[in-house]
């Protein structure tokens, strides 16, 4: 198992759960992953949202992602890395238009980029259950 | 919204992600929910495992809920208690009888079920993005 394992894991499974902290209050809500590649795993959200806040004040997040079926589950650890990039915004509108409407135009720096680049990711099913400190740690 | 739809809404989708800090790296996994109602949110973990030491250490968690047929989500923050009553283990094992073929029995010490109370729970549909901070909060 290497990292292309987990990029394409990510890829087939974009719905996902980020959580973030907030003081010391875990946080966790649904997202769904714009794509991942060799150069990180991608996501954007918007300058209003507390958790734009939450990555700003600490940029650690773990990110469960799973098969739909749930029988196999992968968990991303690392730390998120803003990208103010209007080409990649470009590209974002272009992937998906629905963001349009929240949003200006690729300038517009209310549309919020981020990447996870460098941690580890771990793959789990039920046959790992109870050996979670066993199971190889794939850095990336 | 109240109290009851937030129990209900948790019993319907009992598949749900927990979030929990360690030190200050957010952790988040997949949970079955054992079931909602009298004081809070009720599941179950092995001693062994990560999250029981987490929650130990840090009794805060977030955790999400997410209605595939509708696309609503609700995230409910409260404090994890871990609860030492057989009784409410045998009913336990009752309920979910394939935990039995994890534990020798409802007094196994690896068998851990906690509740997550004192808190407060929020809905969210896409119609409200950008709008998390005005979100009713339904104590629990």
């Amino acid at each position: 198992m290497d990292i292309k394992d987990c990029i394409k894991f990510a890829n087939e499974n974009p719905v996902c759960y980020i959580a973030t902290e907030d003081g010391d209050w875990p946080r966790v809500r649904a997202f769904l992953m714009w794509f991942a590649d060799e150069s990180g795993f991608y996501f954007h959200t918007g300058f209003p949202k507390n958790v734009y806040r939450q990555l700003n004040r600490n940029p650690k997040v773990e990110i469960c992602f799973n098969t739909p079926k749930f029988d196999r589950m992968m968990r991303l650890t690392g730390e998120v890395e803003f990208l103010d990039n209007s080409d990649l915004r470009a590209r974002l509108l272009e992937d998906r238009p629905f963001l349009k409407a929240f949003s200006k135009g690729p300038n517009n720096p209310l549309l919020a980029i981020f990447r996870i680049s460098k941690g580890e990711a771990w793959f789990w099913t039920m046959a790992d259950n109870l050996k979670e400190a066993e199971v190889p740690r794939i850095r990336f | 919204m109240e109290l009851n739809d937030v129990y209900e809404f948790a019993n319907i989708n009992p598949l749900c992600y927990l979030a929990t800090v360690e030190k200050d790296q957010p952790r988040v996994r997949a949970f079955v929910m054992w079931y909602a109602g009298d004081k809070g949110f009720y599941f179950h973990t092995s001693s062994r495992k990560e999250v029981f030491k987490q929650i130990v250490s840090n009794p805060k968690v977030e955790v999400c809920f997410y209605a595939t047929q509708s696309g609503a989500m609700m995230r409910a923050a409260g404090k994890a208690v871990v609860l030492d009553d057989l009784e409410m283990k045998k009913k336990l094992l009752e309920d979910l009888p394939y935990i039995k073929q994890m534990v020798r029995g409802p007094d196994d010490p690896d068998l851990i079920v906690f509740r997550v109370q004192d808190g407060d729970a929020r809905f969210w549909t896409i119609g409200e993005n950008r709008m998390e901070s005005k979100a009713e909060r339904i104590r629990f």
